[in-house]
């Protein structure tokens, strides 16, 4: 059993600097993460520390609301960020997130490459594994009836 | 595999049509036992064991509601049903969104800082 991983990327015309709050700051994550308007640009708080606990409302991957919560892991402004992530449409299963920030030049100004890697321990996965390892006549209709249920979850 | 008793097996659980439209309500959100009671021609009890039923296949689970704790609710647990590509193809989804939504948030500040540095 694999650890399950998810990477993503997206190039931002900003300084990594303005990014790594955007993804620490808990007003800013409420802000991109769960799609909350109320954010000043102007607002500072303290930088995020390793240890730190941060939650944010958060629209889940079937695109009803819901929350995250984590632990800052590895706070290494403005390249590396490691959390961990807590999701309530998972029930709050413990995954981590990695984001690493690269600076690059977007249309002849500083921005900012960022890759997201999202994994979740195989140790985590167990549970929803087991149903898979043998491929007899039940386990198939299971796997069925999982895909006509996450259909209906994540669509 | 050990043969799984009836009472645990989800095909078992989901074969029930009220135990299917439990899961359909769930599939909202959350739900107190009386609300979900409710929905239904039967009595509690028996709304409670097709709930006993679901909860013994793990297709449900059955928490302390966030508002009082002295009620319980059940929640919807697709995890049992999910694999491993399930799991990555939701996450990819979300995280598409996602890095977007961070993108538009950042870019609309670093517009507004540039604005208030040319201003001041």
């Amino acid at each position: 059993m694999t650890d399950r991983i998810v990477r993503a990327a997206i190039d931002i015309a900003a300084r990594p600097e303005d990014v790594f709050q955007a993804l620490t700051d808990p007003r800013e994550l409420a802000a991109w993460l769960g799609d909350v308007d109320d954010y000043a640009a102007s607002a500072w708080t303290p930088d995020a520390a390793a240890g730190a606990p941060w939650s944010a409302p958060a629209i889940a991957p079937d695109g009803a609301p819901g929350l995250v919560r984590g632990e800052f892991l590895v706070v290494d402004s403005p390249r590396r960020l490691v959390s961990t992530w807590h999701a309530s449409w998972d029930h709050y299963e413990r995954t981590i997130v990695r984001y690493e920030l690269e600076p690059i030049r977007v249309d002849g100004a500083e921005g900012t490459r960022v890759t997201v890697f999202h994994t979740a321990p195989a140790a985590c996965a167990q549970h929803a594994s087991q149903f898979g390892t043998k491929r007899d006549s039940w386990t198939l209709m299971l796997a069925r009836l999982a895909r006509l249920m996450t259909e209906r979850l994540t669509v | 595999m050990p043969p799984l008793r009836a009472t645990t097996d989800p095909f078992h659980a989901v074969s029930d049509p009220t135990r299917r439209a439990l899961l359909d309500r769930l599939r909202l959100g959350a739900a107190p036992v009386t609300e979900l009671a409710a929905g239904f021609a039967m009595s509690r009890p028996a709304v409670s064991r097709h709930l006993r039923v679901l909860r013994e296949a793990r297709l449900v689970r059955e928490r302390r509601s966030e508002h009082d704790a002295r009620q319980r609710v059940y929640q919807i647990t697709p995890m049992p049903l999910r694999d491993v590509a399930q799991w990555a193809q939701s996450y990819e989804l979300f995280w598409h969104g996602g890095l977007a939504r961070l993108k538009t948030h950042v870019e609309k500040g670093a517009r507004t800082r540039a604005r208030e540095k040319k201003s001041s």
